[in-house]
């Protein structure tokens, strides 16, 4: 009995270690951190520009991981990051990339394929951000991080705190997946630029890309792209300038009643004033127009553009599904032809700073 | 070598020769001839183990002013009732039976014409003072500990229970050592199964010698090669009595100050007698605290071997960004930094707990400062694995009743988490917690009483409650009767 229970024992114990990820072993310092990558292309190429950390200058806790770029080139996604390989000389470990930078042009000729290329990989994480970049991807990844030494950790960092402000949107990779692949949304991602900080070029991201289908389409700026979000959820953060008077959105709630034809949005927004710069019923009415026609222009341009960036068409499919099967095959042509509603309630509380 | 017939002779000479001729290099045995009116007679003695006072004053000097008028063989008779003042006097016929009492430290007394002798009962020999057990210091509460006398722990325990409940049964163990032994429990509240049991064990014993309890110990608990102990030790009285009033059953060894409780459980492991001593809410966090040190001294090296090796896209970057530059350089794997420093840890303190207390500080700072950080600065092992191992070596202290499974579960799950990570880990953790599981200790199951095995035995688990809250103090052993407040 005793050797029966042993053999089993052993048994057990073997084919524990052909359980996935057993032969696994790597040990950490043997690893090169991949945080980031940036994708071009130029030509018929794609051109890979990889983030790799590597060792601080400095000894002990003083020492900041700073980073270098490797540049490198392939007829296909697969070539590319192979031939990064060769160069680094090491090997190059992608579950901690937290941003995934996809140049203009290479947004413009169509996503999919990277996007396709991270989820088939199973080293990257579907967190990562991707992020598309208003010039080339290795521009922005050479431009200087101010907090830390590496980009693609102060990328996400950016993105992280814009989640509260609402001036770029915060996409993971499996949503932006998501929203390409279902029926009556388009996918959306933050837009990053190169603005020159103190003369040197420093990355901010600020604004969205909409894409129809998994293809550029056009940008929005920080203040549509705030409308744009409170459209796709939840309103709880930003702000509404109003001459010089800037009004802070402390929550708010957003209802759309969509038809294959018609769309009503409904917004309900409280805001914080400071004293001095609320007049009452007035500033609440001026608020309230400005909000409604920068909703409606908003509007009017995805539908210029074909892009059903806020979603009109999924709700209609969650509201009525059998209206939604009627326009679905031409959502496209019927979403440049709704007639939008748009009607926002703000509220003003007033904060006072100082008791004069 | 001459042996002893059975029977002493009448011949009183004739019996001391024999001794003297048996004992004739050991001049500790002292042999004084006195006369007692007619008879003449002889004390045999052990010097040093004797009360030579109580020999002189209240055997020698009596029994030379007496007159032994009585014929020879009522002679011994007579001393034993009339004359020698001692409170434990008994005759005998038997060499074995004399000779055992000798060397128990009882005086012979040989009369002339007697075919028996007397034994009078001088023991008296130096004891260690009472003292507190350093392996169980405490801040608030008694402090008093076992010595190495049987009788005198006995009087402790007494003096504890003063109840005509608290039964000693007495017997032997050592075919050479012939060590005293006795068990202890309250009548009516411990376990008869639990006794019964353990009266059979303890006879089962077969040994030349019993110089500790942990003789015994070995030899009565069950699941023998299991670390985790089943059998309970203790230096302290108090502890003693609690384990009786909650129906268990003690056992001390003669020459030993540690006695053994049984049944002993899991949670015992967890538990202090000062638990009992202070505020219930303290007691509960330092219960808490130790079961967290025993999980977190068992599992943080191996998971974080797990980590490093295997599942790096469990770490945060940042950490794992941090653990990689630490590494650089350094020669040997994950696996042989963890278990050189785990080596180091242990050798460090075992030489710390055979040392004298100045010496140990010494140590401890070559160890921390040597050992530690000029291993980091020469980059023979990585500053992560150094704190990780520090912190188990740390936390695995604050349950020193754990240490053995500490250091046997640590080292196995280590190499299990290098071999399969995580998988490796949790296997690991699976095994120990059903070893523990299937193991019983003395008919009681090793994780009774935790509350979630048996609903409504928590009252003094992994908590405290307050003793007005305590219905049923140890309920599993003592029955419904006993025990409640």
């Amino acid at each position: 009995m005793g050797r029966i229970k042993a053999a089993v024992l052993l048994l057990l114990a073997a084919a524990l270690t052909l359980t996935p990820g057993c032969a696994d072993l790597n040990e950490s310092d043997k690893l090169t951190i991949v945080p980031g990558l940036g994708f071009d292309r130029e030509g018929g190429e794609y051109a890979l520009i990889t983030e790799i950390v590597s060792e601080p200058e400095a000894e002990g806790s003083a020492g900041k991981p700073q980073s270098s770029l490797i540049d490198s080139r392939g007829r296909t996604i697969t070539e590319a990051i192979n031939n990064n390989i060769l160069l680094s000389g090491n090997i190059l470990y992608y579950a901690h990339v937290q941003v995934i930078v996809i140049g203009r042009e290479a947004a413009e000729r169509g996503i999919w394929e990277y996007i396709d290329y991270v989820n088939g990989q199973n080293s990257f994480r579907l967190m990562l951000r991707p992020i598309v970049a208003d010039g080339s991807a290795a521009e922005l990844m050479q431009a200087k991080a101010l907090k830390t030494d590496v980009s693609s950790f102060e990328l996400r960092e950016i993105l992280a705190s814009n989640e509260r402000i609402y001036r770029a949107p915060d996409i993971p990779i499996y949503r932006l997946a998501n929203d390409i692949l279902e029926e009556g949304i388009e996918g959306i991602l933050p837009l990053a630029h190169i603005e020159d900080n103190q003369g040197e070029p420093t990355s901010k991201i600020a604004g969205t890309a909409l894409f129809v289908g998994d293809r550029l389409a056009g940008t929005l700026d920080e203040t549509e792209t705030q409308y744009l979000l409170w459209l796709r959820g939840k309103v709880e953060g930003g702000t509404v300038t109003l001459g010089k008077d800037v009004f802070e959105v402390i929550e708010g709630k957003t209802s759309l009643e969509c038809g294959r034809n018609t769309v009503k949005i409904k917004l309900s927004v409280r805001m914080s004033a400071e004293e001095g710069s609320f007049d009452g019923e007035r500033t609440e009415r001026e608020l309230k127009e400005l909000i409604e026609s920068d909703i409606a222009g908003l509007v009017k341009k995805l539908q210029t553009l074909g892009c059903d960036a806020a979603g009109f068409g999924r709700r209609l499919k969650r509201a009525n599904a059998g209206e939604w099967r009627e326009v679905a095959e031409n959502w496209r042509e019927q979403f440049g032809r709704l007639e939008v509603t748009v009607a926002a309630e703000p509220s003003v509380t007033v904060f006072k700073r100082t008791n004069r | 070598m001459q042996s002893f017939p059975e029977k002493i002779s009448a011949v009183m000479r004739e019996n001391v020769e024999r001794m003297k001729e048996y004992f004739h290099l050991d001049k500790t045995v002292k042999y004084h001839f006195f006369s007692a009116g007619k008879a003449e007679c002889c004390v045999v003695f052990i010097d040093g183990m004797t009360n030579s006072a109580l020999i002189n004053e209240y055997v020698i000097k009596p029994a030379a002013q007496a007159s032994l008028k009585a014929a020879p063989e009522e002679r011994l008779a007579h001393l034993e009732k009339d004359v020698v003042q001692a409170g434990e006097t008994s005759q005998q016929e038997s060499w074995s039976e004399l000779l055992q009492a000798l060397v128990r430290g009882d005086s012979l007394v040989f009369c002339d014409g007697c075919a028996r002798a007397l034994i009078v009962g001088s023991k008296g020999y130096e004891r260690r003072s009472i003292s507190e057990p350093d392996g169980e210091v405490v801040m608030k509460g008694p402090r008093e500990g076992l010595t190495e006398v049987l009788l005198s722990n006995i009087a402790m325990l007494r003096r504890k229970v003063c109840s005509e409940k608290l039964r000693f049964e007495f017997f032997e163990l050592g075919e050479t050592t012939k060590t005293a032994c006795c068990i202890c429990y309250i009548d009516g509240t411990a376990d008869a199964r639990v006794l019964a049991e353990l009266r059979e064990r303890a006879g089962r014993i077969r040994i030349d010698g019993v110089l500790d309890s942990n003789y015994v110990t070995e030899l009565i608990r069950e699941n023998r090669f299991s670390p985790f102990r089943n059998v309970g030790t203790t230096e302290r009285p108090d502890i003693v009595a609690a384990k009786l009033l909650e129906g268990r059953a003690a056992m001390l060894v003669d020459g030993s100050p540690v006695a053994i409780t049984v049944p002993h459980i899991f949670i015992e492991h967890l538990q202090s007698n000062e638990d009992y001593y202070i505020s219930f809410y303290f007691a509960g966090i330092n219960r808490m605290l130790r079961l967290i040190g025993f999980l977190l001294s068992v599992s943080i090296a191996p998971v974080y071997i797990a980590m490093v090796t295997h599942h790096h896209e469990l770490l945060p970057t940042t950490l794992l960004v941090m653990i990689s530059h630490a590494r650089q350089g350094v020669p040997f794997s994950s696996l042989s930094e963890a278990l050189i420093l785990l080596l180091a840890f242990e050798v460090m303190r075992e030489a710390g707990s055979r040392m004298p207390s100045q010496m140990g500080q010494t140590l401890s700072v070559v160890g921390a400062l040597v050992v530690g950080q000029a291993a980091v600065a020469a980059s023979m092992v990585s500053a992560p694995m150094l704190i990780v191992i520090a912190f188990s070596g740390v936390t695995g202290l604050i349950s020193p009743k754990l240490k053995s499974v500490v250091i046997i579960a640590c080292v196995g799950l280590i190499l299990m988490a290098d071999a399969m990570g995580m998988y490796g880990y949790v296997m690991g953790m699976i095994w120990l917690a059903a070893n523990l599981a299937s193991q019983r200790s003395f008919g009681v199951p090793m994780l009774a009483s935790v509350p979630l095995m048996e609903a409504g035995d928590g009252e003094d688990s992994f908590v405290r409650a307050p003793f007005n809250r305590m219905k049923k103090f140890g309920r599993f052993l003592a029955g419904e009767k006993h025990g409640k407040n």
